[in-house]
């Protein structure tokens, strides 16, 4: 007979539908914190006063509609989409080192970005009109379309990634990306250097409404639909073969994912400039929390990002206040850590 | 029913399948067999439809290159040699993945059942990469089981594909797992498996298929596959096979010295 196995003591994991809503709450607690933060000295206490009907003076309006609730919108967004964007990256590359930001999915979505704004003036003026203010982060979106689809390309062979080669190729695609961006910004004017500056300095300053209409096609559809991508996604860490042998559309789980990280990267960076560190720290973190389930990981992604991104904007604008140092700082100060943490600690699995 | 038609697979230049006719029925179990190097695991995986192939694999009356995954794995679950595993799924998460991709109703005890049936009793909870390879490998088992969870589907009957399935495995669990295949066979299920241990083929097999240099070198019982000269031809050393005992064929490897 066979003999008796050690009884096992697993760890308890939190059951994923408290996790999410304690995200959930911490999210909006940190919303309406950052609502009520800012140079202006409009205190949580007005905004209340404001909320019981005392109403606010013309000056209060202004400050929290057109500059505040924009970049509360803006940072829950841009957070949310690099969050899901890693997460279904590395679900894609069975790696949980895999992040738009690190890989040049980043670089290649800024090329697009950059392209679209120095040479957007050459279109013709029919799709200029039609395209408007989409034209920024379309171009941001193809730029990492095209940067995933040769990133998959050149690291995936027989279904398994190698760590290695995707972390080199990234670097190359990264460096490719950012020399013709430089070539562009040489051929640039006075005018779109100015935009490109500002673009660049990956903020939320430049939050307004228009912004957010112009890249909420492109991210909300991915927030939403990503959970469908979960099972195949969970399948897809045994490798494509047992996927396939599980019975899911491997080709079509990949190019959705695919898509679906230009999309919302892609958008994400044409918006805010380059913010690392999000989409490779938030999966990490609630993988540790409440286990890799990809239909867990996805909503709460989304939460725990825009969260992040949020109170990462307000260390950036409290810190040298009345001043604000650009957002992708304070995320790479907090994210290189855990970057290196992550290597440090890695162990089976990661199919180096 | 599982038919193959003149099946031939090359991989770069090199011929590994060099035009294979056979059948398995469902309620056998079927061992592949063969030296190393002889294409056992690329049949396997041509049976699977994992690398590409000319001729025909047909299983249940579909041909497999033009079925939709899906409802192949409605009857037909795999498990491959080795299985790497990314993210820090436990042992019940990965078994729960085969159950996702079976057909039928399941209740959320039975991830916990097959677990037992693979001798990992409350291993649920455990992180999978922090078991040991014998234990990773019966979680892998346990999946496909959940996978396969009908002998009997209602498209047709159920296979289970093994590549090397004790590869990993002490003997007793060895034994564990052939008695898990036989059971699912005479459940009305199909077994496959690619097997390098003799004595286990000799145990458990209905049906043997040999393979050496591409071919089939010999395919039938076991104690006509598993003779002196069929043996000692494909595998080129000196092998003994006992058909006296009345468990079936017994294969002794000769001594060393006296090897090929």
């Amino acid at each position: 007979m066979v003999a008796l196995s050690p009884v096992a003591h697993g760890l308890a994991r939190p059951d994923p539908r408290r996790v999410t809503l304690l995200l959930a709450l911490g999210t909006l607690l940190l919303a309406l914190l950052s609502l009520g933060t800012g140079a202006a000295g409009l205190g949580p206490t007005e905004l209340l006063s404001a909320l019981t009907g005392e109403g606010l003076d013309r000056r209060a309006q202004v400050i929290l509609w057109d500059i505040r609730l924009p970049r509360l919108a803006l940072g829950l967004m841009v957070g949310a989409a690099l969050a899901v964007s890693g997460a279904l990256m590395q679900g894609l590359f069975r790696n949980p080192l895999a992040d738009p930001g690190i890989v040049g999915v980043g670089a290649g979505a800024g090329l697009g970005a950059v392209l679209a704004i120095v040479l957007g003036g050459l279109l013709p003026a029919g799709v200029a009109a039609f395209v408007g203010a989409h034209l920024v982060p379309l171009a941001a979106f193809l730029g990492g379309w095209v940067a995933t689809l040769l990133l998959y390309r050149v690291a995936t062979r027989g279904g398994r990634t190698s760590v290695a080669t995707m972390l080199l190729a990234g670097i190359a695609l990264g460096a490719l990306a950012g020399a013709l961006t430089g070539i562009l910004v040489y051929l640039a004017d006075d005018r779109q250097l100015r935009d490109l500056t500002f673009w660049g300095m990956g903020s939320l300053a430049g939050a307004s409404w228009p912004r957010i209409g112009a890249s909420l096609p492109l991210i909300l559809p991915v927030l939403v639909l990503s959970p469908l991508l979960a099972r195949g996604l969970n399948a897809l860490a045994l490798g494509e073969a047992q996927a396939a042998h599980m019975g899911i559309a491997v080709e079509r789980v990949k190019r959705f994912a695919i898509l679906g990280v230009a999309a919302a990267a892609g958008a994400a960076v044409a918006v805010a400039g380059g913010i690392g560190f999000v989409g490779i720290v938030v999966p990490h973190l609630l993988r540790l929390l409440g286990g890799p389930d990809h239909r867990h990981i996805l909503p709460q992604a989304a939460l725990l990002g825009g969260g992040l991104l949020v109170g990462a904007d307000m260390i950036a604008r409290s810190l040298v206040a009345p001043a604000e140092l650009p957002i992708g700082i304070v995320t790479a100060c907090l994210g290189a850590p855990v970057f290196l943490w992550i290597l440090l600690r890695r162990k089976g699995g990661m199919g180096l | 029913m599982l038919e193959t038609q003149d099946l031939h697979v090359t991989l770069g230049r090199r011929e590994i399948l060099r035009g294979l006719d056979f059948t398995a029925s469902p309620g056998t179990v079927t061992a592949i067999i063969g030296p190393n190097g002889s294409g056992k695991t690329t049949l396997l995986r041509a049976l699977t439809g994992e690398v590409p192939y000319r001729g025909r694999v047909n299983l249940n009356g579909h041909d497999i290159a033009r079925t939709p995954g899906p409802r192949l794995a409605g009857f037909r679950a795999v498990l491959a040699q080795e299985t790497h595993v990314a993210f820090p799924f436990t042992a019940a998460e990965i078994v729960r993945l085969g159950l996702e991709a079976g057909i039928g109703a399941h209740d959320p005890t039975l991830p916990e059942r097959l677990l037992t049936e693979v001798d990992l009793p409350g291993y649920g909870p455990r992180p999978y990469h922090d078991l040991s390879g014998g234990e990773q490998a019966r979680v892998q088992l346990a999946r496909v089981l959940a996978q396969a969870r009908q002998p009997v589907t209602p498209s047709g009957p159920g296979w289970l594909m093994l590549d090397e399935p004790v590869a990993s495995l002490d003997i007793a669990h060895q034994l564990l797992v052939m008695r898990l295949a036989q059971r699912f066979a005479r459940a009305g299920g199909g077994v496959i498996m690619v097997l390098h241990d003799l004595n286990l083929t000799a145990m458990v097999a209905d049906r043997v298929l040999l393979m050496a240099g591409g071919r089939l070198a010999a395919q039938g019982a076991p104690a006509e596959v598993l003779a002196d000269t069929v043996l000692q031809t494909a595998f080129g050393c000196a092998i003994r096979a006992n058909t006296a005992p009345a468990e079936g064929p017994w294969v002794l490897p000769q001594s060393v010295l006296t090897g090929a």
